[in-house]
């Protein structure tokens, strides 16, 4: 189990902090309107923990709904892979959508909701994704986002399984005096990990231990 | 693989690292105002320049590996695609973009494949689709809207009739009980409930009141009732008013149940001040004028006789004067009670009154004998004589009684009472002359 020392969290989470900051700025531009974004939170946490830690930070009610947006990446090398996800609860999700596509609030996600809910994400991940390349020393392949919408457990199922420990960073979006809790969530392997907690130390100087 | 990639129901087009068009499928093709060029830089292969955004994605993608999807609720139309055959100045194609990065043709290098998707289709349906949903989503909320009215309506209603000072109940086409508030039933002093499905002249027969059945059959059944349930008699008036939305049928009847007891008390008391007597309980003035007046007519119409008697009271001043106002006050009191108790006077044909003062008069029906009169006349002379208890000891007053013919041609009921006025002071006159005594020749 892989623990994350307060120097090596601090780091990852100052990471996020700029890569977010680019996110934002995409973001804005996109929607023609003002968009915070901030990383309240980052920790490595049991796979299993996932569910709990997501439903704790957005106040999540039992059964509740969540829209999930997934990107696959993988360093050039092949040394790095993670299935980097942004989650929101789905009701906050088609309030924000609504406000953004200047149109009422759609009782499920439809066929454009979805399309338009790809390209909030691939802004999102993209921007994390290429700050975070830069710290791996990297060069990241993206995939396109895949959007499902679910009850939480059934939906996480499969992230919840792929990897024992994911990197978990709470993030909140506020679009004017819309507060929308999003979750940004890169689910690795132990190797994967391994190498991008090394990466990112050394990245900020921090002393390394050979891998 | 070309044939493969012209099969394909959406547009690709392949740009090498450096963002030069490589490939261009034949959807693309059939969709570009002008042939895109090949080799040529993708901002400007196509004529009019793609959106700056895709652009970016382009960039984004050879340089950094991202896999950008480019949005149509965002960017509706990046590329200048339109419909095959139409021409550029119709409306560009609604597009969903995709950009990935593959492998380029030598080792670390990498190539941007541009997926496109025509959504124009999806957005009308998906608008269409909104638009229903919004005009179901409005009549929804106008019929729960008018549910909530019904609701309110119904409620206001019930409360109303729970709260009305009347009795409600409701028919039904049919004539049949279909509701009734507790105030009818308290009314009717029965279970009304009982006799739902009924018709609602079984509800007023079980309370003791049979409707006749041309009442029963009136459009708006109107009539006061008398009944009898366990408090004493009451009254009560029914009026029903036909339930009916302008220019329909009556879908049934609401009728009111007021109950009339205080009012019919009160006309009695206020008919009884205005035709009797205060003091002595015997019909006024008012009264004894009009059942002359009716006589008279009557007994002229028939050719029948009656009578009336003028009684004044002899020494009544003097039991003022000594005894007071009360002692007058019991004497007249007495007095009234002694002529009503005469026998002929019980017979309810004939008419007592106290014209005002010590002046009482009797009217006698289906008289005409002279002695028959002069005998009634003489039992209240008789009657009236003996002492009086008063306050303060006892009082002696008699009678002067005159009497005048009712049915006499030409005459009016004024000109009976005032014959009688005149017999009764001519009798005075005779009473006081002989009381007087008889002067002695010198």
């Amino acid at each position: 189990m892989l623990e994350l020392d307060e120097d090596t969290r601090d780091a990852i989470a100052e990471t996020f902090n700029l890569a977010l900051g680019h996110a934002a700025l995409h973001f804005s531009e996109l929607v023609n309107e003002e968009v915070e974004l901030s990383v309240p939170q980052v920790a490595l946490i049991p796979a299993a923990e996932l569910l709990p830690r997501i439903a704790a930070a957005t106040g999540l009610q039992d059964g509740a709904r969540l829209v999930r947006m997934a990107q696959r990446f993988q360093s050039r090398q092949g040394d790095i892979q993670t299935q980097a996800l942004l989650l929101f609860a789905e009701r906050g999700c088609l309030d924000m959508l609504a406000r953004l596509l200047h149109q009422p609030a759609a009782p499920q996600l439809g066929e454009l909701e979805r399309d338009a809910l790809g390209e909030v994400a691939n802004v999102i991940l993209n921007s994390c994704m290429n700050r975070l390349a830069e710290v791996l020393d990297r060069s990241m392949t993206g995939s396109l986002p895949q959007i499902g919408a679910g009850h939480a457990a059934q939906l996480l199922a499969q992230d919840t399984a792929a990897g024992a420990q994911v990197l978990w960073a709470g993030v909140g979006m506020k679009l004017a005096d819309q507060q929308v809790q999003g979750q940004v969530v890169f689910v690795m392997d132990m190797d994967s990990l391994q190498l991008a907690i090394h990466q990112v130390r050394a990245y900020f100087g921090m002393v390394c231990e050979a891998l | 693989m070309n044939l493969l990639l012209d099969a394909l129901d959406c547009g690709l087009l392949l740009l090498d690292s450096e963002g030069r068009v490589e490939q261009v499928n034949r959807w693309l093709q059939d969709r570009c105002a002008c042939a895109p060029t090949l080799g040529a830089p993708v901002e400007q292969a196509f004529g009019a320049a793609p959106e700056p955004r895709l652009l970016a994605a382009v960039q984004a993608c050879l340089s950094q590996g991202n896999a950008v999807r480019l949005s149509q609720a965002f960017h509706p139309t990046p590329l200048p695609l339109f419909a095959p055959g139409a021409t550029p100045q119709d409306e560009r194609l609604r597009q969903a973009v995709d950009v990935v990065p593959v492998e380029g043709a030598q080792p670390g290098t990498r190539r941007c494949l541009v997926q496109v998707r025509d959504v124009s289709d999806t957005v009308k349906r998906e608008q269409t689709l909104r638009q229903q949903a919004q005009q179901l989503g409005n009549e929804v909320l106008k019929l729960a809207m008018a549910q909530r009215e019904i609701e309110r309506q119904s409620l206001r209603f019930s409360e109303m009739a729970r709260l009305a000072p009347v009795g409600l109940f409701e028919t039904d086409t049919q004539g049949h009980l279909v509701f009734s508030n507790d105030r009818a039933a308290a009314q009717l002093g029965l279970d009304a409930d009982s006799y739902l499905g009924r018709p609602w002249t079984d509800l007023l027969a079980a309370a003791g009141h049979t409707v006749d059945a041309a009442v029963a059959a009136q459009d708006r059944p109107a009539f006061e009732c008398t009944l009898d349930i366990g408090h004493g008699k009451s009254w009560l008036r029914v009026e029903a008013t036909p339930l009916q939305e302008p220019g329909q049928p009556p879908a049934g009847h609401l009728f009111t149940l007021v109950d009339v007891t205080e009012l019919r008390e009160q006309a009695r008391r206020n008919e009884q001040r205005a035709n009797h007597d205060a003091l002595t309980g015997l019909a006024n003035r008012a009264r004894f004028e009009h059942r002359l007046n009716d006589a008279v007519s009557l007994c002229q119409a028939e050719g029948r006789s009656a009578c009336v008697l003028f009684i004044d009271l002899d020494g009544f001043k003097g039991v003022n004067d000594t005894l007071g106002h009360q002692a007058g006050d019991d004497v007249l009191k007495a007095v009234a009670n002694r002529i009503k108790r005469i026998k002929r006077m019980m017979r309810g044909e004939d008419l007592v009154a106290r014209l005002g003062g010590d002046e009482f008069a009797v009217l006698l029906a289906d008289v005409a004998e002279e002695a028959v009169i002069k005998r009634v006349a003489a039992k209240i002379e008789k009657a009236v004589r003996p002492p009086v208890a008063v306050a303060g000891g006892t009082a002696t007053v008699g009678a002067s009684i005159g009497w005048s013919l009712v049915g006499v041609p030409g005459v009016s009921a004024a000109q009976v009472l005032a014959d009688a006025d005149q017999a009764m002071y001519r009798a005075k006159r005779a009473r006081k002359a002989a009381r007087q005594p008889t002067p002695q020749p010198a």
